[in-house]
């Protein structure tokens, strides 16, 4: 197999607050291959867009820090760089889409110009030239009417046409890597569509490797080749798209793919997780997931002893301590659900 | 914007109007303004009632007023009541007196006010931050009188210990101030110890200002962008924060101006400065009432002015406020 083009190893992000240590990110690895689209998924406040924060630095520190581990970019180490090296990297050779549009574009600042500017940091191109390019990237996210857009305020720019733009700065130099923080999470659903659409133009036309963070699992089915599954901080589940769905190797996992909605179940018959996710101060002890799983049913092992990521198939990775009872469990739900698994759109 | 601008000016004359009645009222209820003409020991009844007729000081309050009213256009703001003296040109030197102390006062306070906020923000509870906060608080409680008398003891003690002079305590110039340059040089060194005293509390207020507001724009999603993308931790703090930051802050000094501007009352008063608060005082005691309507009419103008451009500043400044 090739080089991964990021390989986060072992990476520990905390924050200090009143009330605790938040351990947002506790021992988290995953590799992104050049090319591919690494889909991301995890409850709310599993540690999803951390991690990816933490790669491109952008981590408030304090009140966060950074206490372990290494971030491979091309090779090298990111939480070593200087800042000034570390400047050359974002935005150039990584491009970051974030959650939400009507709030992450400066409100005083001109669409283009926010999105040239973005050109112009990493290279010596002049004004006119920057323009041109912006309007050209502005037609490529499908923002119609792209030479007078590049004049108006975000104000003036519908939500959708502010992740547009967005998306647009975000390969303004044609990065080699894409992160996608739930793109399409604070927007319509009706917009949602064509927004997906225009983020994978974009990275057909820059061929960048692509890390989408979701929690719509339908959006993973339909985007991601590979699957980082993440809950309480952890890397519980990795694999192919295909094996994830098919063969999952965690109950979360499980979970999470039977409390999806489909069109040929009865709403009823939806499985949704139990419980609450986790303290990310006070972690449940061993399996951050025992107080919730169904198939621990709060074995000894589960409440003591922290699952290790493991080998569980061709590249497919589980930290469960009883994987090998995954295929009783997927039978039990799938005669609750009728063809539960089998039957999710690929 | 220009139609804007100048309907709030139509707007604001009933307002300047009804203030104007009002003060004229008030002060024709504080008595009667020729008691002290009335208690000098020389002067007839048959003087008195000249006064008191040419005056209209025997017809109804709102009587008085519409004619001082109309005076205006024609008459300037007229002459005060115990001489023919005109009052105008007392009151355009006194207001640009003020004028030169205020607006160094102001833009000074602004430039240390902002950068002390700015770093306080970027430091965040840090050694930098603390000092700041523990000074604002000093320049808030901090009694304007007593600071300045502080500022005069320190650079008489100066001057008296070492013959040099750095600043005068008292008076706008020195008896020959010279022309051009040197009269420039010596109306600073009588205008710095009022300008440091007014900059304490403005500056004060201010950076807490442009701290609160930094510390809410430091954080917002747009300058995590601007720092995704690759910039410099400068052009996102002066470029992308402090742009967005300095919004509610201009509004703030551009309003305050305004107040300001009818005069630093105690400061002028404790360093004999002949501006706008030192002449309102001074025919406060004489309850002489037109000189007090002309510096109102003066003051209030002034800050439907600074209203004005702070509401111009603000849409000039945000994208977002339009004008129609
Ligand atoms: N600046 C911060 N200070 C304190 N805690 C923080 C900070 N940023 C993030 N956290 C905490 O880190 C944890 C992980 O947050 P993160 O944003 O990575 O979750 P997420 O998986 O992206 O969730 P979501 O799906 O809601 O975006 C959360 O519990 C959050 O409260
Ligand atoms: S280790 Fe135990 S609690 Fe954790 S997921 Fe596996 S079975 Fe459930
Ligand atoms: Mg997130």
């Amino acid at each position: 197999m090739t080089e991964p083009i990021l390989s986060i190893r072992d990476l520990v992000t905390e924050f200090a607050t009143p009330d605790g240590t938040v351990h947002a990110v506790d021992h988290v690895s995953y590799d992104v291959y050049p090319g591919e689209t690494l889909g991301v998924v995890g409850e709310s406040g599993s540690g999803k867009s951390v991690t990816v924060m933490s790669v491109l630095g952008l981590i408030p520190q304090p009140p966060g820090k950074i206490s372990n581990g290494e971030i491979l970019f091309e090779g090298r180490d990111l939480l070593r760089l200087s800042n000034a090296q570390l400047r050359k990297v974002r935005g150039k050779d990584i491009g970051m889409v974030f959650q939400d549009p009507m709030t992450s574009l400066n409100p005083v600042l001109k669409v283009g110009h926010q999105i040239a500017e973005a050109m112009q940091v990493h290279a010596d191109v002049p004004d006119d030239k920057a323009r041109l390019r912006t309007i050209e990237l502005l037609e490529l996210v499908g923002v119609p009417n792209a030479e007078a857009r590049y004049d108006q305020y975000p104000h003036e720019y519908s939500g959708g046409m502010r992740q547009r733009g967005m998306i647009a700065m975000a390969i303004a130099n044609e990065p080699k890597l894409l992160i996608a923080d739930e793109p399409t999470t604070a927007l319509d659903v009706t917009i949602q569509a064509q927004v997906l659409e225009v983020l994978s133009k974009a990275k057909e036309e820059t061929n960048a490797a692509t890390i989408l963070i979701t929690h719509d699992l339908g959006l993973i089915a339909e985007m991601a080749d590979r699957v980082v599954v993440m809950y309480g901080g952890r890397v519980v589940e990795t694999g192919d798209v295909d094996t994830i769905f098919h063969e999952p190797r965690h109950p979360y996992t499980l979970g999470l793919i039977s409390s999806l909605p489909r069109l040929d179940q009865d709403l009823e018959r939806l499985v949704p997780i139990e419980g609450q996710p986790p303290s990310l101060i006070n972690l449940p002890s061993g399996c951050a997931f025992h107080p919730r799983c169904h198939l621990g049913q709060g074995r000894e092992r589960c409440r003591t002893e922290s699952p290790p990521l493991v080998e569980v198939g061709t590249a497919h990775r589980s930290a469960c301590h009883f994987t090998d009872e995954m295929g009783r469990e997927i039978a039990l739900i799938e005669s609750e659900m009728g063809t539960a698994i089998e039957g999710v759109d690929q | 914007m220009a139609t804007y601008a100048l309907r709030r000016v139509l707007v604001s004359i009933p307002v300047v109007l009804a203030s104007t009645f009002l003060v004229f009222f008030f002060v024709s209820l504080t008595g009667d303004p020729l008691a002290d003409l009335r208690a000098a020991p020389n002067i007839s009844q048959a003087q008195l009632d000249f006064v008191r007729e040419s005056r209209g000081l025997d017809q109804p309050t709102a009587v008085q007023y519409v004619r001082w009213l109309q005076s205006i256009p024609g008459d300037g703001f007229g002459t005060y009541l115990r001489n023919d003296n005109r009052i105008w040109p007392d009151l355009q030197r006194v207001l640009g007196n003020t004028l030169q102390l205020v607006i160094a006062a102001e833009i000074l306070s602004i430039i240390v006010a902002i950068t002390l906020g700015v770093v306080s923000a970027k430091r965040q509870y840090s050694f930098f931050d603390y000092s700041t906060t523990t000074f604002s608080f000093f320049g808030f409680s901090m009694p304007v009188f007593w600071f300045a008398l502080i500022l005069q003891i320190i650079f008489v003690n100066i001057f008296l210990a070492t013959d040099v002079r750095i600043f005068y305590t008292a008076n706008l110039s020195a008896p020959n101030p010279g022309t051009g340059l040197a009269f420039w040089v010596d109306r600073f060194r009588h205008l710095a110890l009022p300008i440091m005293t007014l900059m304490v509390i403005s500056v004060a207020t201010y950076s807490r200002y442009m701290r609160a507001s930094m510390l809410e724009v430091i954080h917002s999603d747009y300058v995590r962008t601007a720092r995704a993308k690759g910039l410099r931790e400068g052009t996102v703090t002066v470029k992308h924060a402090m742009r967005n930051a300095l919004i509610p802050v201009v509004t703030i000094t551009a309003l305050s101006f305004g107040t300001v501007l009818g005069g630093a009352i105690v400061t002028e008063t404790v360093f004999g400065l002949d501006g706008m608060g030192l002449y309102f005082i001074r025919y406060l005691g004489q309850r002489d009432p037109y000189p007090i309507m002309a510096w109102l009419l003066v003051t209030a103008v002034a800050v439907v002015i600074a209203n004005l451009v702070a509401d111009l500043l603000y849409g000039f400044l945000d994208p977002r406020i339009r004008y129609d």
